[in-house]
């Protein structure tokens, strides 16, 4: 009797031990497919939200163009170019041939880190001197007239892309309008790289960048 | 386990919320979102239509239009009006509302009024920073709406 019940604790035994171990890979199976399927749910989500992306732009772009052709005064083969398209052909843009590199720039850094980076460029740039003569008279005339009668020219240095251009004002009270409307003839993007109190002085260094170039912020 | 598998779904979606919160940056905004630059101005502009801003008054206008910025890196900007002698340019601007990055200014096309879309340049952000756009709208011109890329 207890050999015959020792026999069947021993097959209940090893029933149940298979059982469990069953149960484990059966349980491991059904977490891996829970897995698999949460993969699925974020790439799904991940292409939908770059879907949407563009839908969202589309749509405002078409959005923009029917406001357009509603309340609008030109027929529709008179109207200038959409959103997506290029620019409508500006002298001064400074994006003209930058959108290749839109994606190489890495977007780290701070304002300072940036000012170096500018400032290392222009210190190893070489010059142009066809360029750099142009730059500097452009920045020269553009100076002279703008330029409040208290101020002057530090120093002005252009190379093969970029001009580096120091100001002394007598307060940054005669520096802000200046910069927001004095180098509108200058057909570039433009990098205020500092303005300081210096003593009596309020020093603004500029890097003026030739026009359809990036400064390396 | 049920425990893990939560935890890894909350993770799972928190990436995805990241990602589409980085990779959604581009933002668009209507005319309306002009105001008068100078004080003076606010009774020329009015908004035409449902959300385009139009300068009534006889002489051009300065409008200003600012976004804050958070994705630091460059940001491709444009402005879509209706006219043929308006210009807009944009500026990425610190904590002191200074320039940092100014934009080249870009001019509408001359001939008749017409609708084109400006190519404002690449502004450079900073983190928290914010980027400013500037027009000279011109009289009867209208600025439909802005976009940020």
């Amino acid at each position: 009797m207890s050999s015959r019940l020792q026999t069947f604790l021993a097959l209940f035994n090893t029933a149940a031990v298979v059982g469990v171990l069953l149960a484990f890979l059966g349980h491991q199976r059904t977490s891996e497919q829970e897995l698999e399927a949460l993969r699925d749910q974020v790439r799904q989500a991940s292409a939908s939200a770059t879907a949407n992306q563009g839908e969202r732009r589309a749509a405002a772009e078409a959005a923009m163009r029917m406001w357009a052709s509603t309340h609008g005064a030109q027929s529709p083969s008179a109207r200038g170019p959409g959103p997506s398209q290029g620019k409508a052909a500006p002298p001064g843009d400074d994006a003209a041939g930058a959108d290749d590199t839109t994606d190489e720039l890495p977007p780290t850094g701070s304002f300072e880190e940036s000012r170096t980076r500018v400032f290392t460029a222009f210190a190893n740039e070489p010059v142009d001197n066809d360029w750099s003569g142009k730059a500097t008279q452009t920045l020269n005339e553009t100076l002279r007239q703008h330029l409040p009668s208290n101020s002057r020219v530090k120093a002005l240095d252009c190379r093969a892309t970029l001009c580096r251009v120091e100001l002394v004002h007598r307060s940054a009270a005669d520096s802000a309008p200046f910069m927001m409307s004095g180098l509108r003839s200058w057909p570039g993007a433009i990098f205020v790289a500092s303005e300081v109190q210096e003593g009596e002085d309020y020093v603004v260094t500029l890097i003026a960048a030739k026009e359809g170039t990036r400064p390396p912020l | 386990m049920k425990a893990f598998q939560t935890l890894a779904k909350v993770c799972a979606f928190g990436v995805v919320a990241l990602t589409a919160g980085t990779a959604g940056a581009w933002q668009y905004y209507p005319g309306s979102a002009f105001k008068a630059s100078f004080a003076g101005d606010v009774s020329c502009l009015n908004v035409q239509s449902y959300s385009a801003m139009r300068n009534d008054c006889t002489t051009a206008r300065l409008v200003t239009a600012t976004v804050p910025m958070w994705t630091v890196g460059w940001h491709p900007t444009s402005v879509y009006l209706y006219g043929n002698n308006t210009w807009c340019e944009t500026t990425t601007v610190n904590g002191v509302g200074n320039g940092s990055n100014l934009g080249a200014t870009t001019y509408t096309l001359a001939g008749p009024m017409q609708w084109q879309s400006l190519n404002t340049g690449d502004r450079y952000v900073w983190e928290d920073t914010a980027i400013v756009f500037r027009c000279n709208l011109q009289p009867g011109g209208v600025i439909g709406g802005f976009s940020i890329d």
